[in-house]
């Protein structure tokens, strides 16, 4: 399975079929028995997982989020752990803000945001490197649609806009088709189809 | 050079040890309590085995001759012993003056009658490390009292030297174990509190170093705070027991070896403990491969 830079790709099937542990496979949470995972011309296997990570974005089903830090200190803590200078983490979680659609909550903390508040702060933590590859692994599952349809159109400005590379983990088919999008399916940890474009009913995306 | 992430780990460390204070004081007083008892235990012994080396080198012999014999009559019974270079005659009066210009004249009249010192005899040995036979042999003859000489009292230094530097350590060792182990149980609960946080550094690209020194900073935080404690109260009170004994016993003053060295050690110690527990600890849950 080979995706092109700055191309966006659904990876979709029921549970259990093997998308977060491909996805694994991309951070490095863990290593392919066999096979090779190429990011950039590059093996994974031979590269140190945490140069691999600094050119990502990891975003997650669970928020994750630092619950004594307000919204604006989260998503600066992702620049700052990588010794970014402060005025440079400040215009960048700023741009974030912007872009997350939380510029007037970003002292808020995570207790005080709600569910799909919360995720859209992972999200731009998960942003605020400038990241090439965007790895999300069922980011919308515990949202509402309209959140849901916020955090896809926040990753949708960043891969038209930035040439992002997008792979994208989910099991509900209308996450699917709120966009046109390339579209891999898996079953036992098998490719079963690889298209693009169309609608595609419940049965085929997530069925085993 | 970029040094913004040490800039935000020391914040983080900060922050750590606020989230955790209970388990962070207990950690400083324990770990101070173990270099103020390390640092005096060490000034101690380094002192007992200085004057017990002064007194070692002592090359004089002091005879006291038993009641009713006069110091004179022993002079010609000692000189002609093999081991004696010199005999010489004190005169318990001239004892008692030599003494005024060091405790005052006054302090000495109302501790001591003019005539507290008898008359006696200075030997000087040949050989300082040959004095026990020489002073068996004075001790076994006619009309002497009491022999009085500086390495006698040096040996009992010196076991009493031997006998601090046995329990002592053990002491010491246990205390520095307790120390160690509560370092690390605090390193421990600091790791785990920060859960989190060592996930996003790991997805954002930090490597396990990087990670790391979070806790690292923060362990040396705690063991430096509690050296410094330590070092000050130790400078405090080596300052105050240098100056109490120098009014007590002025020819002493000189003598007592200056608490720097022992300082040093106390410094070195606390942020050394402490890291090795913020080491222990953040390896068991971060390991060092960067996979």
């Amino acid at each position: 399975m080979t995706v092109a830079s700055g191309e966006w790709a659904f990876l979709v099937g029921a549970s259990g079929m093997g998308k977060t542990t491909l996805l694994k496979l991309l951070y490095k949470e863990e290593l392919a028995d066999e096979g090779r995972v190429i990011i950039d011309g590059h093996d994974v296997a031979k590269v140190p997982g945490s140069r691999l990570r600094r050119s990502m974005g990891i975003i997650f089903q669970t928020y994750r989020l630092l619950e004594r830090k307000a919204a604006f200190e989260n998503i600066a803590y992702g620049a700052e752990v990588l010794g970014i200078p402060p005025a440079e983490v400040r215009r960048r979680t700023e741009e974030i803000l912007e872009l997350i659609g939380l510029r007037d909550k970003a002292h808020r903390l995570p207790s005080e945001l709600s569910g799909g508040e919360q995720q859209r702060v992972a999200v731009g933590r998960a942003l605020i490197n400038q990241p090439k590859l965007i790895v999300a692994d069922e980011p919308t599952g515990d949202l509402d649609p309209e959140n849901t349809d916020r955090v896809l159109e926040i990753l949708d400005r960043v891969h038209r806009e930035r040439k992002a590379t997008v792979l994208f983990a989910t099991h509900a088919v209308e996450v699917v088709n709120r966009l046109n999008r390339r579209v891999i399916r898996l079953q036992d940890g098998r490719i079963v189809s690889d298209t693009t474009g169309g609608y595609w009913a419940h049965q085929e995306a997530s069925a085993p | 050079m970029n040094l913004w992430p040490v800039f935000y780990r020391l914040r983080d460390a900060r922050q750590g040890i606020a989230r955790n204070i209970w388990a962070s004081l207990a950690t400083v007083v324990l770990l101070t309590l173990t270099l103020l008892m390390l640092g005096g235990f060490l000034w101690l012994n380094v002192n007992l085995a200085q004057i017990a080396s002064l007194l070692e080198r002592q090359v004089h012999v002091r005879v006291f001759p038993a009641a009713g014999t006069a110091a004179r009559s022993l002079l010609p019974l000692l000189e002609p012993l093999p081991g004696i270079e010199a005999v010489e005659l004190l005169d318990g009066e001239l004892v008692y003056q030599q003494l005024v210009p060091v405790f005052g004249l006054e302090t000495l009249m109302s501790a001591l009658p003019a005539d507290a010192f008898a008359d006696s005899l200075s030997v000087e040995l040949v050989d300082p490390d040959k004095a026990e036979p020489v002073v068996a042999h004075i001790r076994s003859l006619e009309g002497v009292g009491e022999v009085i000489w500086g390495q006698g009292f040096a040996r009992v230094l010196y076991q009493i030297s031997n006998g601090l530097q046995r329990g002592g350590t053990l002491l010491i060792a246990g205390f520095l174990l307790a120390a160690f182990l509560m370092s690390l149980t605090t390193m421990h609960l600091a790791v785990l509190n920060r859960e989190v946080e060592m996930q996003i550094q790991r997805w954002v690209g930090v490597g396990p170093w990087g990670i790391r020194a979070q806790f690292l900073i923060e362990a040396f935080l705690l063991g430096l705070f509690s050296s410094v404690l330590a070092g000050a109260v130790f400078l405090y009170l080596g300052e105050v027991i240098q100056q109490a004994i120098a009014s007590l016993v002025p020819f002493m003053a000189g003598q007592l070896k200056s608490p720097g060295l022992v300082i040093g050690v106390v410094l070195l110690t606390g942020p050394v403990l402490a890291l090795v527990g913020g080491g222990l600890a953040s390896h068991r849950a971060i390991g060092t491969g960067d996979r």
